[in-house]
């Protein structure tokens, strides 16, 4: 799978490898790369790629099966769920919390890295040009 | 009780690995024969230098010992510039080799960890390909180690507890270092590195310093067991042949013999279980996810304990 060759861990972030894989598949989702249906490798073969414990794969594809990202089926291994962006039919009131809590993620995420809020926004508003 | 239990699984879960592992033992094998080799150049010049009688006259060696002896009531230190220079030399070469070997064991470790066979090629062949940054690393821990020491010559004893502070809070920082080694791909910058190091330790400091104690107390109640059996024999024999009696001299032999065999086995086992469960405590704080034999339960366990 040719996207995932291309996912890169770095070790020294202070970012735990488990949740830099998940916004690796976030990242993927939202550039179009990876889509429902989608099949995942599996645990041996991405621990094998990333040279990380195969455990750390198993968090991560398992924090997004909780939050209705993957499906995982029996002996077929995890897709990239159906209902992943799904947002139609929410409130106004639960989306603004769902954007709530990604937001905090991401600047939660990007403190730990050294880079501030305004640094963020202006990568925000860059990217969007 | 609840310490000891917690203390003794993790120094038998951290076994657990080698002895799935035996190759793993090749490196620990590695690393003594180095440093037997290391220690006999520290000692080649003061060995070799002349007294005037040769190596196998008894002379020779009592010279050795007299000088030793007025060396350490003078409190000698390494003066001159061709001292400095052996010194450092030596001092630069042992932390080199010891970084080359300790990537090549810990790589092997992560694997181990990582369920994969454990190969000693590979171990060997990933120190090679990071031979840059180990000469980086060594010669500035080195540099730093050599600084240390030279400042605490020089200053008084207000100073000497300054650096030996300064010493120990190195030896922390740098504690993850070889891991870091291993799976920095980008930066050869030792700053950079002893950063990482610091930052993985301050993600798991309660589990490093309960590791570090609880398998440290399993060596020390080995080794007052040990001596507790050495102790019993003696006097025992003792009580059985009176002072100076053929049994009292044998068992003392042969208890003594024992007692000294078990203590080094006791530090190569302490140390490889600490080796270990450093690798796991690496992974643990760079990858979120307890490795291996050891589980979240233990780790979080193990920090409860503390916490009492």
């Amino acid at each position: 799978m040719e996207t995932i060759s291309r996912w890169s861990i770095d070790f020294s972030s202070g970012v735990h490898v488990y949740k830099q894989i998940i916004n690796n598949i976030y990242e993927a989702i939202g550039n179009g790369e990876l889509k429902e249906g989608d099949k995942l490798p599996t645990i041996k073969e991405l621990a094998e790629q990333l040279e990380v414990n195969p455990n750390t794969i198993a968090k991560s594809y398992r924090e997004l099966e909780l939050k209705g990202v993957v499906a995982s089926k029996r002996g077929n291994g995890s897709f990239i769920s159906a209902n992943q962006q799904n947002t139609v039919g929410l409130t106004d009131e639960e989306k603004e919390t769902r954007l709530n809590n990604l937001l905090s993620r991401v600047i939660a995420e990007a403190k730990n890295e050294g880079i501030t809020e305004n640094e963020l926004m202006d990568y925000i508003v860059k990217r969007r040009k | 009780m609840g310490k000891f239990k917690t203390s003794w699984d993790l120094f038998k879960r951290s076994l657990s690995v080698m002895t799935q592992n035996k190759k793993l033992f090749v490196f620990i094998a590695f690393e003594i024969i180095f440093i037997v080799i290391i220690a006999l150049f520290f000692i080649s010049p003061f060995v070799l230098s002349d007294t005037g009688h040769a190596l196998t006259d008894s002379s020779h060696w009592k010279i050795l010992g007299e000088r030793y002896a007025n060396a350490v009531k003078n409190k000698d230190t390494i003066s001159g510039t061709i001292g400095f220079a052996w010194f450092a030399g030596i001092y630069l070469f042992s932390m080199f080799s010891a970084t080359f070997f300790n990537v090549a064991f810990y790589n092997e470790i992560i694997h181990a960890l990582n369920d994969d066979k454990v190969s000693i090629a590979r171990g060997f062949k990933t120190a090679l390909s990071k031979i840059k940054l180990i000469m980086i690393w060594s010669l500035f821990a080195g540099i730093v180690g050599i600084i240390i020491k030279k400042l605490e010559e020089k200053l008084g004893i207000f100073g000497i507890w300054i650096m030996r502070l300064i010493g120990i809070s190195w030896s922390l920082a740098s504690i993850f270092i070889i891991p870091v080694i291993i799976r920095e791909k980008k930066s050869s910058n030792p700053f950079k590195l002893l950063k990482t190091s610091a930052v993985m330790l301050k993600k798991t400091w309660g589990e490093t310093v309960i590791g570090y104690i609880g398998i440290g107390s399993v060596f020390v109640i080995f080794f007052l067991l040990f001596l507790g059996i050495y102790l019993g024999l003696f006097f025992t024999a003792l009580s059985i042949s009176g002072p100076g009696g053929e049994l009292t001299i044998i068992s003392l032999i042969i208890s003594f013999f024992l007692f000294l065999v078990s203590i080094p086995i006791c530090g190569v086992f302490s140390s490889m279980a600490h080796h270990i469960y450093r690798c796991a405590l690496y992974m643990y704080a760079s990858e979120g996810v307890v490795p291996g034999p050891y589980d979240e339960d233990m780790m979080n366990r193990a920090w409860k304990v503390k916490k009492k």
